[in-house]
C-alpha cells in the first residue's frame, strides 16, 4: 500500500515542525538559560571516560553528586590537594549544590595551614572567587551573600564594607534564616556605621516581636530576646563610649570610659633563632587577655589582594611569601615563635627583602577592650606607632620594619643569628610576670 | 481510535509480560545501595546528593527503558509476522504505529511512576521525612521525565521504521546524548555570538532541529534549594516544555507514519 498523502500533511508538519523550533528557542530556551543552564559546557575537563559518558548522557547531577561523595572522603582522609580539582568539578557539573561552594570556599580560605595551623592566606581570593561563581549561579538564595559575608568578616577581617556590601544583599533574600540576620548588624558596628547598626536591631526586634505575636513558641520568645539584649547592649556601649555625648558637645564634661586613652606604648622584638624560625616578643598596654596583635612577614613588593581572581584555577602566587600570624597577648605581653621552615610551598622566601608589619584595628577588638579604646581607637595611642591615616577615621596601631632574606635564613653575616628590637623594647626578665587572677570565690 | 486503544493496549500487556517491570526493583535495590554509602555528607549534603543521585538512576533506567521498549516494536512484529495478520484487518498502518507508540508511552508512565514511587518511599524512610518541599524534586523531576522519555521513544519509533533494532538502539542514544547537549551548546556557540558565524549558524540549526531533551529536564538545582532558585515561574517552564515534547512527538509520529506507508513489508 503506497498511499499518496495530501500537501495538507507536508503543510501540517511543515508548521509544527517550525512552532516546535520557536517554542525551543524563544519561550523555552530564555528560561532554562535562567534556572538550568551550568554556565558553560566545561564537563570534558578532568572527568574519566565513565564519569564523562555520563555526563554525556544527561546525568550531571548524577556525577556531581557521586564526585562530591568522593570529595568529602579524601577530605576526612586528609588529601587536600585532592580536594581542590573534585570542588571544581562538582560545580561545573552541578553549579546549583550551594554546599559544595560553602564547604569548598571553607575549605579553601581556612583549611591549607601551615605546621602550626596558620593558614595560607594566598588562597582566600580563591575562595572569595569561588563563592562569588556561587553568587553568579545562586543568586536567588541568602546562602552565597551570606557565606561571602563571613570570609571578608571571619577570615579577611579586615575590609569590612564588602562584608557589609554582602550581607545587606543576604537578609534581602526570603529563605534567610533569622538567626543569621543580626550579623549584619555586626558587620556595620566594625565598618564604623554604628547609627546603621542600631536601626538594624531595631528592625530586627520589630521583627522578632512580631513573630511572637503570631506564634509565641519557644523558640520565637528566644530569638525576641536575645535581640532585645543585642538591641540594649549596643545601646549601653554606644552611651558609654561616648558616641551620643559626643555628637551632643557634651563628650568632656563626662567619665566616658574612652577618656583618658591608654598608651599602647608598642614595643617588640624580632629574633631569628634558626633559618624560617622567628621569635616575637613584646609589650603593649592592655593588660587584659582576649586581643591579639596582627603580624605579616611577607616580600617587600607583594601586596596581597583579597579581592576575588579573575578565573578560579587554584594557582595561588606560589613564589611569593605571605605569613599572618595572629599574636596572642596576655598580661600586656605577646611571646610566639613561628616556624617557617618546614612548610616551603607556603614559604618559598624567594624574595631579598621582607616586610614586617605588625597591626591592630580597634573595630575587630572584642568588646569587652572595645569599651575601653573604643570603635574608632579614640581610647587608645600610642607615641611611635599610632596610625590615623591608613583607616581614615579609625587609630589603628601600625608598625612596619624590613627584614632581608640574609637575616631570616641565618645567611652570611647572620650565620649566628639575628635580633631586631623596636625603640623602647626592654626584654621581659622572665616569662611569667604579673597576672591578673580571678579570685576563686568568683569562679563557678 | 478503537482499534489504536485495542493495540495500545496490547502492546502494554506485552512489556508487562517481558517482565520488564522487575527493573523497578532494581532501582530499589540501587538506592538501598547508595544510601549508607552517603552519611560520610552532612544531612543536607547527604539529602541532596541522594535526590541527584536517584534522578539520575531514575533518568538512566527511563532512558534505557524508553529505547528497549520500542526499538522492538515493529521489527518483533514483522519477524513473527503478526503485523500481517493486523493489517489484514480494518487497521491503517498508522493506527497500527500510534497504538504501538500510546501503548509503549503508557507502559514507560507506568514504570517511571512506580520507580518514582519505589525512591519516595525509601527516600522517605531513609531520611526520615515525609515533607513535601523536600520530596518535590522526586515527583516534578520524574513527572517531565515521562515527557522526555516519550520523546525519545518517539525518536526510536521513528528510527525502527528503517533501520534494525541495534543500528535503532545506537541511533536512538546517540540522538539522547545531542539533545541533552544540544542547550548548552546552543548558549556556548549559537547565543552568545563568541563563535564564529559558521559554527553559529550550525548551533543555531542544530538547536532548532534536533529532539531538545534538556528543555525537558529540570534537574539541576532541583535538590538544592527548590523553588528559591527559581527565577520566573517554573510551571511556565515545564508547561512550555510539554507543549513542546507534545509537538515534536507528532512531528516524529506524522514522519514515522509516512516512512511506514511506504514501506514494503
Amino acid at each position: 500500500m503506497r498511499p499518496n498523502r495530501s500537501p495538507l500533511v507536508w503543510i501540517a508538519l511543515i508548521a509544527l515542525f517550525a512552532t516546535q523550533g520557536l517554542m525551543s528557542q524563544r519561550a523555552i530556551f530564555p528560561t532554562w538559560k535562567q534556572n538550568y543552564s551550568t554556565g558553560e559546557l566545561r564537563i570534558d575537563r578532568g572527568l574519566n571516560a565513565d564519569q564523562l559518558l555520563a555526563s554525556l548522557a544527561g546525568l550531571r547531577e548524577m556525577v556531581a553528586g557521586i564526585l562530591w561523595v568522593e570529595t568529602d572522603h579524601y577530605f576526612d582522609t586528609g588529601q587536600f590537594d585532592a580536594v581542590l580539582p573534585l570542588i571544581r568539578l562538582v560545580t561545573w557539573l552541578n553549579p546549583r549544590q550551594v554546599e559544595v561552594y560553602s564547604t569548598g570556599a571553607w575549605h579553601i580560605a581556612y583549611n591549607f595551614t601551615d605546621e602550626q595551623n596558620r593558614s595560607d592566606r594566598r588562597y582566600i581570593p580563591l575562595g572569595l572567587r569561588l563563592l562569588q561563581e556561587g553568587v553568579q549561579n545562586n543568586p536567588n538564595t541568602y546562602e552565597m551573600y551570606h557565606e561571602t559575608g563571613w570570609m571578608y568578616y571571619h577570615k579577611v577581617d579586615d575590609d569590612y564594607w564588602k562584608a557589609v556590601h554582602w550581607f545587606e544583599q543576604a537578609v534581602e533574600k526570603k529563605d534567610i534564616l533569622p538567626a543569621l540576620k543580626s550579623i549584619l548588624s555586626n558587620a556595620y558596628q566594625r565598618n564604623g556605621q554604628l547609627d546603621e547598626s542600631l536601626n538594624w536591631y531595631w528592625t530586627l526586634q520589630e521583627e522578632a516581636e512580631r513573630q511572637y505575636a503570631q506564634d509565641s513558641d519557644i523558640m520565637s520568645m528566644n530569638r525576641r530576646d536575645t535581640i532585645e539584649r543585642n538591641l540594649n547592649n549596643q545601646i549601653v556601649r554606644m552611651t558609654q563610649r561616648g558616641v551620643f555625648g559626643r555628637r551632643a558637645g557634651v563628650y568632656d564634661q563626662y567619665p566616658y570610659d574612652t577618656h583618658d586613652p591608654v598608651d599602647l606604648n608598642f614595643t617588640f622584638s624580632i629574633r631569628v633563632v634558626e633559618p624560617k624560625v622567628i621569635r616575637v616578643t613584646g609589650t603593649w598596654g592592655i593588660p587584659t587577655t582576649g586581643a591579639r596583635v596582627r603580624m605579616q612577614l611577607f616580600d617587600h613588593d607583594y601586596e596581597l589582594k583579597w579581592e576575588p581572581a579573575e578565573d578560579l584555577n587554584f594557582d595561588r602566587d606560589a613564589d611569593r611569601t605571605f605569613m599572618q600570624d595572629e599574636l596572642y597577648t596576655q598580661n600586656g605581653r605577646f611571646d610566639r615563635k613561628i616556624d617557617m621552615s618546614r612548610n616551603p610551598n607556603m614559604y618559598p622566601f624567594t624574595a631579598e627583602r621582607y616586610k614586617v608589619v605588625f597591626y591592630y584595628n580597634p573595630r575587630s577588638a572584642p568588646a569587652h577592650i572595645q569599651d575601653k579604646i573604643g570603635w574608632d581607637g579614640e581610647g587608645m595611642t600610642d607615641q611611635r606607632y599610632l596610625d590615623t591615616e591608613r583607616r581614615p577615621g579609625t587609630r589603628i596601631l601600625y608598625a612596619e620594619i624590613e627584614l632581608t632574606r640574609d637575616q631570616l635564613l641565618m645567611r652570611g653575616d647572620y650565620a649566628n643569628g639575628y635580633v631586631y628590637n623596636s625603640p623602647g623594647f626592654v626584654a621581659a626578665e622572665s616569662d611569667t610576670g604579673p597576672e591578673i587572677v580571678i579570685p576563686r570565690t568568683l569562679r563557678k | 481510535m478503537n482499534q489504536v486503544f485495542a493495540i495500545a493496549a496490547t502492546t502494554v500487556g506485552e512489556a508487562i509480560r517481558r517482565r520488564v517491570l522487575l527493573i523497578i526493583l532494581m532501582v530499589g535495590l540501587a538506592f538501598l545501595i547508595i544510601a549508607p554509602s552517603l552519611n560520610e555528607l552532612s544531612p543536607r549534603g547527604q539529602q541532596q546528593t541522594l535526590i541527584d543521585i536517584s534522578i539520575g538512576i531514575l533518568r538512566i533506567t527511563a532512558a534505557i527503558l524508553a529505547v528497549t521498549l520500542t526499538v522492538y516494536l515493529l521489527p518483533n512484529e514483522v519477524e513473527r509476522r503478526t503485523i500481517y495478520t493486523i493489517l489484514s484487518k480494518p487497521v491503517h498502518r498508522y493506527q497500527f504505529l500510534l497504538g504501538k507508540y500510546l501503548g509503549s508511552v503508557v507502559a514507560l508512565s507506568l514504570m517511571i511512576g512506580l520507580m518514582t514511587l519505589v525512591v519516595i518511599l525509601a527516600f522517605g524512610i531513609q531520611q526520615q521525612t515525609w515533607s513535601l518541599e523536600r520530596i518535590s524534586p522526586l515527583i516534578k523531576v520524574p513527572f517531565m521525565m515521562i515527557f522526555q522519555m516519550s520523546l525519545l521513544a518517539a525518536v526510536s519509533m521513528l528510527f525502527s521504521t528503517f533501520v534494525t533494532p541495534v543500528i535503532n538502539f545506537f541511533l536512538s542514544g546517540l540522538v539522547w546524548i545531542f539533545g541533552t547537549l544540544i542547550n548548552p551548546i546552543f548558549e556556548r556557540w549559537g547565543a552568545q555570538g563568541e563563535a564564529s558565524d559558521a559554527v553559529t549558524l550550525v548551533a543555531r540549526i542544530a538547536h532548532y532541529a534536533v529532539p531538545n531533551f534538556s528543555n525537558l529536564d529540570i534537574a539541576q538545582g532541583a535538590a538544592t534549594a527548590g523553588a528559591t532558585q527559581i527565577r520566573g515561574s517554573e510551571a511556565v517552564h515545564m508547561a512550555n516544555g510539554i507543549v513542546y515534547a507534545v509537538v515534536y512527538v507528532c512531528i516524529l509520529l506524522v514522519v514515522a507514519v509516512l516512512i511506514f506507508d511506504r514501506k514494503e513489508l
